[in-house]
């Protein structure tokens, strides 16, 4: 049993009114909560990295025209005529850029912009043809539908959105397709599907003959929907491309466990040179993979931040900028240290 | 092993499982990582770091924990490491860190709330790795002293004095900087998922 304590030494035991007041307050601590949230931006920027599958959004098809980078862009919404009549978009500089939107059901175009240098333009259901042959360095057309972006300079495509496919076929040229969850390069001829529950495959089609080369020209494209369902892949004869947008579970658990060896590499600290050696041995083998922006990005900052090789960074630089979002901001730091006068 | 059906179906790879995983702590570990990195680290990376680390390592996690203590117990390693990376490049000047403006910048109230964030990382940046961790699950995230506890695998007891410690130790980081909750932040709802 313990003597029960000294009521005057009790009273000296207490906290002072000063230590009794709260270190900090309910309104710091509340401020503090909603100051540090995550930025809208940085959910939105984790967001697309998710694997995808039931996370497409139900596609609004957007295409998206810039015929040069760097636009400002001019707000003056147009809402084109009726399903299946062709449109013209004018820039000052003479480059013309030809939607000819056909509607598959109640579909239409929509010009959300335009500038003297390009043009956004947003399909909501149907098909597009555009053609463009851009003059000048740095100039590009970007269309982005959905979270499905292609890039190209100078050639003849189309983009289609059948519900929730988008189809994207090149005549003539060259388009870099992005999605949320991979890349690829599509060369005349090839066509892509996606996004698909299963199986996404580019095939390769017959390039059709284009005769004259002018600047702009304009084609409308044949007034029927496009098929809804998925190219099945094929074998033999027929030249085709790997399976995009959806790699099997199978091959994208080889590249995570690819991916994981290489990131283990990294958290070892390794010699940069032998990051940038086990970049390149993932990339070779899983140049579809999602992960291979990851992969560049690694590669781009091994490069520019150990190794000062600002040069040999260019490539991949240059392939996250296109990627946009995120990317482009994080490859922009990048940028500006090779930028930075020594 | 893990009855967790998640946690059985991250264990086979299954991606939809990686998915829900996704969905239902993204923004958990996406905050801690904000809260517990710092103003040098960039958090979406980071998180999505945690993530890679979680499915990788998802086969050895035997579901003795809550899948939201096992992925915390990952988000503590993963920024430690990323602060470690960080520290490092910026001692030898590879990473360039804005120094926060002055009153003067134009009034954008995004320039001003990512500068006060920034403001405020510091602050927590100057407290003790396990200073750090308890104040942001008790104070900021809001957790009983017992599920911080359990979250950071160390007694209630030892919470409790770690926590005072914290908090003192914000007080002066606070006052340093003269940092008062501004009017606005009053005014803010803050929104929380049920638990």
């Amino acid at each position: 049993m313990s003597e029960p304590v000294d009521p005057r030494i009790a009273q000296l035991l207490q906290p002072t009114p000063a230590e009794r007041a709260p270190v900090l307050e309910d309104r710091e601590l509340s401020a503090m909560r909603v100051r540090l949230q995550p930025t809208t931006m940085e959910r939105r920027s984790l967001r697309p990295r998710r694997l995808p599958r039931r996370r497409w959004p139900v596609m609004a098809v957007a295409a998206v025209a810039l015929l040069a980078l760097g636009l400002a862009w001019s707000q003056r919404p147009i809402d084109l005529p009726s399903v299946g009549e062709i449109a013209v978009l004018s820039t000052v500089d003479g480059q013309v850029l030809t939607p000819a939107a056909v509607a598959t059901g109640a579909g239409t175009l929509v010009v959300e912009a335009r500038s003297e240098r390009g043009a956004r333009v947003r399909l909501d259901e149907g098909r597009a043809v555009f053609e463009v042959d851009p003059r000048g360095e740095g100039r590009a057309l970007v269309v982005v539908a959905g979270e499905v972006e292609v890039s190209v300079t100078g050639t003849r495509f189309s983009v289609a959105r059948d519900g929730e496919q988008v189809h994207v076929r090149v005549e003539r040229g060259a388009v870099a397709v992005q999605w949320p969850g991979g890349a690829r390069n599509l060369r005349a001829g090839e066509r892509w599907s996606g996004p698909v529950p299963a199986v996404s495959v580019v095939e390769a089609v017959p390039a059709p003959e284009v005769a004259s080369r002018e600047p702009a020209a304009v084609e409308a494209v044949p007034l029927k929907p496009v098929p809804p369902k998925t190219v099945p892949p094929k074998t033999g004869s027929a030249k085709t491309g790997s399976a995009e947008p959806r790699p099997d579970p199978t091959t994208a658990r080889s590249a995570a466990r690819a991916w994981a060896r290489v990131l283990d590499g990294v958290d070892s600290g390794v010699a940069p040179e032998r990051t940038v050696s086990a970049v390149d041995a993932f990339l070779a083998a899983h140049a579809t993979s999602p992960l291979h922006f990851e992969a560049r990005w690694l590669r781009a900052r091994t490069r520019v931040e150990a190794m000062g090789d600002c040069t040999g960074a260019a490539e991949d630089i240059a392939v996250l900028r296109s990627a946009g979002g995120r990317w482009k901001a994080q490859v922009d730091s990048l940028k500006m240290a090779c930028d930075r006068p020594l | 092993m893990s009855t967790d059906p998640l946690v059985k179906a991250l264990q086979r790879g299954d991606l939809g499982a990686i998915e829900s995983l996704y969905d239902a702590h993204a923004d958990d570990v996406l905050r801690w990582v904000v809260r517990l990195g710092g103003p040098h680290l960039s958090a979406e990376d980071v998180a999505h770091e945690v993530f890679v680390q979680a499915i990788r390592s998802a086969c050895r996690f035997r579901g003795e924990s809550s899948v939201r203590t096992w992925l915390f117990g990952i988000t503590r390693g993963t920024v430690a490491n990323a602060r470690r990376r960080s520290a490092l490049r910026r001692f030898v000047g590879l990473d360039r860190v804005p120094e926060p403006h002055g009153t003067d910048r134009p009034a954008d109230h995004l320039a001003i709330a990512a500068q006060e964030r920034r403001l405020l990382q510091s602050c927590l940046d100057e407290l003790t790795t396990r200073q750090r961790e308890v104040l942001v699950l008790v104070d900021l995230e809001e957790l009983s002293t017992q599920a911080a506890a359990e979250m950071l695998k160390i007694p209630a007891g030892t919470v409790y004095s770690r926590l005072h410690g914290a908090r003192k130790a914000l007080r002066r980081a606070l006052d340093a900087r003269g940092w008062s909750p501004a009017g606005s932040a009053e005014n803010v709802v803050l929104l929380r998922r049920p638990r």
